[in-house]
């Protein structure tokens, strides 16, 4: 379990997701309402309705691990969220769309071969 | 434009949504069709409609001026497998609305543009209802 204990009781849907992924990601700020989550195999996509909006209107960024999304409302409005993303989390492969309304984060798992490092003996 | 605008419903008398009723809706129902968001705005010419159709491409689209009003109806693509959401609540198949369009309203003149996820209705106002200027004699 990724959460610390204090979080987990301040919200009980945060305990579920922790349980759901398990040192995947966690979320420090409330999701947005529209947030939808899609496991596969391979990956996890994050799934956010936002018909009538462009490609200009959002700012994602992965930094130290987190996956960031700004959302612009207006000239001077903006919603953020952010995604602490887990080990098992590809942070080199994460991609995005915006297609019909729909934005779509895919987030891909990191094969078991590349959570292991191994060391040469010298 | 998260719910649907309850207000333009009630403050003209061009368009209202419809009772939903029938078989047809309990197959929509079924299938977890969901009516959309959507508001109206009306100016001396036309009354524009929009509703909010995420995933919805124009192939999939059905905009039908019938007597007893208008449909919408738009299924929802969706990529890979998507039985397996873990969180949230599972997007809809499809969307469906049911408007009244009033006799004011010239609906088998309406234009129609889908871009981005939300259908743009213009629908004109017939010609007994368009503003007249009277010329002062």
């Amino acid at each position: 379990m990724i959460l610390s204990p204090h979080l987990r009781s301040a919200s009980p849907w945060l305990d579920d997701f922790a349980r759901i992924f398990d040192r995947a990601f966690q979320i420090q700020r409330s999701a947005p309402s529209n947030l939808r989550i899609v496991d596969a195999e391979d990956a996890w996509t994050l799934e956010l309705d936002f018909p009538g909006r462009k490609r200009e209107a959002f700012d994602l960024e992965v930094v130290d691990r987190k996956l960031r999304l700004t959302v612009r409302e207006g000239d001077d409005s903006e919603n953020r969220f952010q995604l602490p993303l887990g080990p098992t989390v590809d942070v080199t492969g994460i991609t995005s769309s915006l297609e019909d309304g729909i934005l779509r984060i895919r987030l891909p798992r990191r094969s078991k071969a590349d959570e292991s490092t191994r060391i040469k003996i010298s | 434009m998260n719910q649907p605008d309850n207000r333009c419903m009630t403050e003209s008398t061009t368009l209202a949504s419809s009772d939903r009723c029938g078989t047809e809706e309990c197959r929509t129902q079924a299938e977890n069709w969901v009516e959309p968001a959507w508001r109206s705005q009306r100016d001396d010419h036309s009354v524009v409609v929009e509703v909010e159709l995420p995933g919805v491409v124009k192939d999939d689209l059905v905009v039908e001026a019938k007597p007893e009003g208008l449909l919408i109806e738009g299924a929802r693509r969706q990529p890979g497998d998507t039985t397996r959401v873990v969180y949230g609540t599972p997007s809809p198949d499809g969307y469906r609305l049911k408007l009244r369009v009033g006799e004011k309203l010239n609906a088998p003149s309406m234009t129609a543009k889908l871009e981005a996820g939300v259908l743009r209705l213009e629908i004109p106002l017939a010609e007994e209802a368009r503003p007249k200027r009277i010329e002062v004699g």
